[in-house]
């Protein structure tokens, strides 16, 4: 088993673990990481869990998920809310942040991604 | 020497031969008073074939048996010449092929296992299903690891 694979299993048993400080464990490392991949491993495995913790650290963070400055980061965050079957708590986060955050990007981003979710 | 004498020199030599074996036939012990080419032709010679025949049939018999016997032992030994000469040739190539290919494929092989074992090890311990069982501290260092051998490979 290779290196990318391992390391793809690890963060989705992370995120599907029953203890819920794992998510902590994401956050402080994958999202962190110096390396695209990792990244973007860890915010699709963030989306897919789908808690209102997970969400908050691709959809509000600055630097993370969605506001990411990796284009290839944000983009799948942005495509892997938009493949949600629930996207209740996906759009609430949005709306908060879209009108309370205090970074502009961070408004600005939550807006259009709010846009998109809207229309999907 | 004139013609003359050496025509009677040859015919009183084979007149002379001529009463030397009329000499020795009439000298000689032997009621039939018969040589043939030196040899003393003796009775039995003369005895009719018809009382012989049964003998001639029995030894016939029992010569063409032996030569039965003989090309059937001689066959068999070819047989058994063939199968032990085909047998040496097959363990002749065994041994060939394992002198030529037994250093070269053990050590592949053992790679390939050991190798296949590696991957079901891993399969087995890099499933999402058991690395859930982990506790989370340990998945912890586990994404750590990983990251950084990702690192130091990039």
């Amino acid at each position: 088993m290779n290196n990318d694979k391992k390391l793809s299993n690890i963060i989705d048993a992370l995120a599907n673990h029953e203890d819920q400080s794992s998510i902590e464990v994401l956050e402080r490392v994958g999202t962190n990481c110096p390396d695209d991949e990792v990244r973007r491993l860890t915010a699709r495995a963030l989306v897919n869990k789908n808690t209102r913790d997970s969400l908050a650290i691709v959809i509000v963070s600055r630097g993370k998920g969605i506001n990411d400055l990796s284009t290839n980061v944000a983009m799948s965050a942005i495509n892997e809310l938009l493949s949600l079957d629930d996207k209740s708590r996906a759009m609430d986060l949005l709306s908060d942040a879209e009108e309370n955050h205090e970074d502009e990007a961070v408004r600005e981003t939550a807006r259009s991604v709010k846009a998109l979710m809207a229309f999907s | 020497m004139e013609i003359k004498n050496i025509s009677q020199r040859i015919f009183r030599s084979t007149a002379k031969t001529a009463e030397n074996k009329s000499e020795s036939c009439a000298n000689h012990t032997n009621p039939f008073g018969v040589n043939f080419k030196g040899n003393l032709i003796k009775a039995d010679v003369f005895v009719k074939p018809a009382e012989n025949k049964g003998k001639m049939w029995a030894s016939a018999i029992v010569g063409s048996m032996n030569s039965i016997n003989e090309s059937i032992s001689r066959r068999l030994d070819s047989v058994v010449d063939f199968g032990n000469r085909i047998k040496a040739n097959a363990c002749d190539l065994w041994n060939q092929t394992r002198n030529n290919f037994e250093i070269p494929m053990l050590p592949n092989m053992k790679n390939i296992i050991n190798n296949a074992k590696e991957k079901i090890s891993d399969m087995s311990t890099y499933s999402v299903k058991n690395l859930m069982k982990r506790d989370r501290s340990e998945l912890d260092a586990m994404l750590q690891d990983e990251i950084t051998i990702k690192l130091l490979g990039a």
